[in-house]
């Protein structure tokens, strides 16, 4: 790994930061500078800021692996509105701070709904002004930070690193500190996410860097932004398990099968994703296709279903993917597609809609993407292809590898963005895996 | 890797270029229907073997005639029909159960045939409904693919000039 020999040189520096290293991530860098005052000669003290801390999903995922790579260089107090009784726990390396004033799931869903409703009103030119929509899109989202103001003056952080680009109740507390923090924000910007919503356009110009996961998200955020000195594309960790291929599933088939993921049940009908899974097992019968739904996995043998427990532990589905011809993924993850990363790290190519986060990942090698059933029809047909199949599985595994499969570099580039020593952290890292 | 490079923008070029897009047509279910067979096949010979397969189980002296010679062949059939009577009439009792179970076997096929018959009939209105269903899916497909392609229509419609 290269080592770029910069290292944390205590408070009230002002340094530069070179370019991302990740493939095809901020390329276009220009150094940003990050001041960041802290106490000399001990680990600096971070604050990372999030609505739900361990919960499941991409964002979770991202978000603590971020928490994790910054541990290698400070001192990690994760602050969330969460829990029942407020105190401090320690979880691995961080100290969580909960204040037990939770952010009510309700209150977010009615926020995403306001936002997404504005989004589609004002691509059709008829949305009121954003600032009309300010008072209740914060409804019931802000109030729950009001403690943080208390923990992060206790803590004094070095900087803060705010989870979630709508998290603007986290920023409310920050700015009620004596004192200009810097802040760090982890965007976890979702596919079709309002990004551009006036509203988070403070945090977004607040922040001295804006870390982004793939370079679709990290596009949308530099056009809401109009930052693209700041936002850096950072990947995330992730890596194939080998004792995956130890044994195929023969429940399944022994290799060759459709595997398709949906986010159907596996009785729904008339939902996009039921409809295309069903087109894809009935159009392929000549070979097995397992179609993971969210309460079973149904195995398809030549119009016979077999129906089994659905596919919940990422062990079982690491198994299926590295055994499959192909991977169909009706709904990919809406951050960063985690799973066609997965897949491609196993060596199966993706067929993704074109409208996703996995296009990205298909279109560096690893696969093909769809509009319409039509489409994925054909793309599932030419990949099965022996020779095409074999050409984007070796493509595909190579740059899931070049772009996820380094956890040294992950770490690296998320210290390097929020200005702390990432080649010494992402050195140690290498030397420990 | 083993495997020439492939561009996957390349092969999208390719799969939408006119002409290489999926093409679908409905299938046509198989409409050929036959009669059940085995409903007017010829009983004839098992028939015959109804009418024929008992065997006489004892001797009539007034088929061999008189005099000597038929007193003596009417002596040796007595004789003859007396000692192997056991076997004639075991001999009997296993034709009249062959006679049976042909019997029971054609009805049997009979049975068979009407039952392919009417497994034939359910697989041809499967098809019909599998064809409609598909229709109607296609149908649906369409419209949807219409519907969207419309209100971003609509969009750039209603967008303000630049």
């Amino acid at each position: 790994m290269r080592r770029r020999g910069r290292h944390w040189t205590g408070r009230g520096r002002t340094r530069h930061h070179e370019q991302s290293g990740i493939a095809g991530a901020g390329a276009a860098h220009a150094p940003v500078p990050v001041t960041v005052p802290g106490a000399g000669g001990d680990r600096p003290r971070v604050a990372l800021l999030v609505a739900h801390w361990g919960e499941p999903g991409e964002s979770g995922y991202v978000t603590r692996q971020v928490a994790g790579a910054l541990a290698w260089e400070a001192d990690i107090h994760v602050v969330t509105p969460d829990g029942t009784v407020p105190g401090t726990e320690v979880d691995s390396v961080f100290r969580i701070h909960r204040l037990a004033t939770p952010v009510d799931r309700a209150a977010e869903l009615r926020r995403d709904l306001l936002v997404d409703a504005w989004g589609a009103a004002d691509a059709a030119g008829g949305a009121p002004p954003a600032s009309d929509l300010d008072q209740e899109v914060d409804r019931g989202v802000i109030e729950p930070w009001a403690g943080a103001t208390d923990v992060l003056a206790r803590l004094d952080p070095d900087f803060v690193v705010i989870a979630g680009h709508r998290t603007v109740g986290a920023l409310s507390a920050v700015d009620d500190l004596t004192g200009d923090r810097p802040v760090v924000l982890l965007a976890l910007a979702l596919h079709g996410d309002g990004v551009d919503f006036p509203r988070y356009a403070a945090l977004q110009r607040r922040a001295a860097a804006i870390l982004a996961v793939t370079n679709a998200e990290r596009s949308a955020l530099v056009g809401a932004s109009g930052r693209a000195d700041a936002v850096r594309c950072i990947g995330a960790p992730l890596s194939a398990n080998p004792t995956a291929r130890s044994e195929p599933n023969p429940w399944v088939g022994d290799t060759g099968y459709v595997l398709v993921r949906t986010d159907a049940a596996a009785d729904d009908t008339g939902t996009a994703a039921a409809d295309l899974a069903r087109i894809l097992r009935l159009r392929f019968p000549e070979r097995p296709v397992g179609v993971c739904h969210t309460d079973a996995f149904c195995v398809w043998h030549q119009g016979r279903r077999s129906t089994g427990w659905p596919v919940t532990r990422s062990s079982d589905l690491a198994r299926l993917m590295a055994w499959a011809a192909v991977t169909v993924d009706l709904r990919p993850g809406a951050l960063f597609a985690r799973e066609c990363v997965e897949s491609l790290l196993h060596g199966a190519p993706v067929v993704v809609p074109r409208d996703s986060r996995a296009l990205e990942h298909a279109r560096r090698g690893g696969g093909l993407w769809f509009d319409d059933a039509a489409e994925m029809i054909t793309c599932v047909e030419t990949v099965l292809q022996p020779r095409t199949r074999a050409a984007l599985s070796g493509q595909g595994q190579v740059s899931a590898l070049a772009t996820y499969g380094s956890t040294a570099r992950f770490v690296e580039l998320v210290t390097d963005a929020c200005g702390l020593g990432g080649g010494r952290a992402g050195a140690r890292q290498d030397r420990s895996s | 890797m083993g495997s020439p490079a492939i561009d996957p923008e390349d092969i999208m070029r390719r799969l939408r270029a006119p002409g290489h897009g999926l093409a679908w047509t409905p299938l046509e279910p198989d409409r050929a229907r036959h009669a059940p067979a085995g409903q007017d096949h010829d009983r004839g010979p098992l028939e015959y073997l109804h009418a024929h397969w008992a065997p006489a189980d004892t001797f009539d002296p007034a088929t061999v005639g008189g005099g000597v010679r038929g007193r003596v062949v009417a002596l040796v059939g007595r004789i003859t029909y007396r000692v192997l009577g056991p076997y004639f009439r075991h001999e009997r009792e296993v034709l009249a159960h062959l006679v049976q179970a042909n019997e029971a076997l054609e009805q049997r096929c009979d049975e068979l045939v009407r039952r392919q018959h009417d497994l034939e009939e359910a697989l041809v209105a499967r098809q019909v409904a599998e064809a409609r269903n598909l229709s109607d899916l296609a149908a649906v497909l369409d419209s949807g693919t219409r519907a969207t392609a419309g209100s971003a229509l609509d969009r750039a419609g209603s967008d303000p000039a630049p």
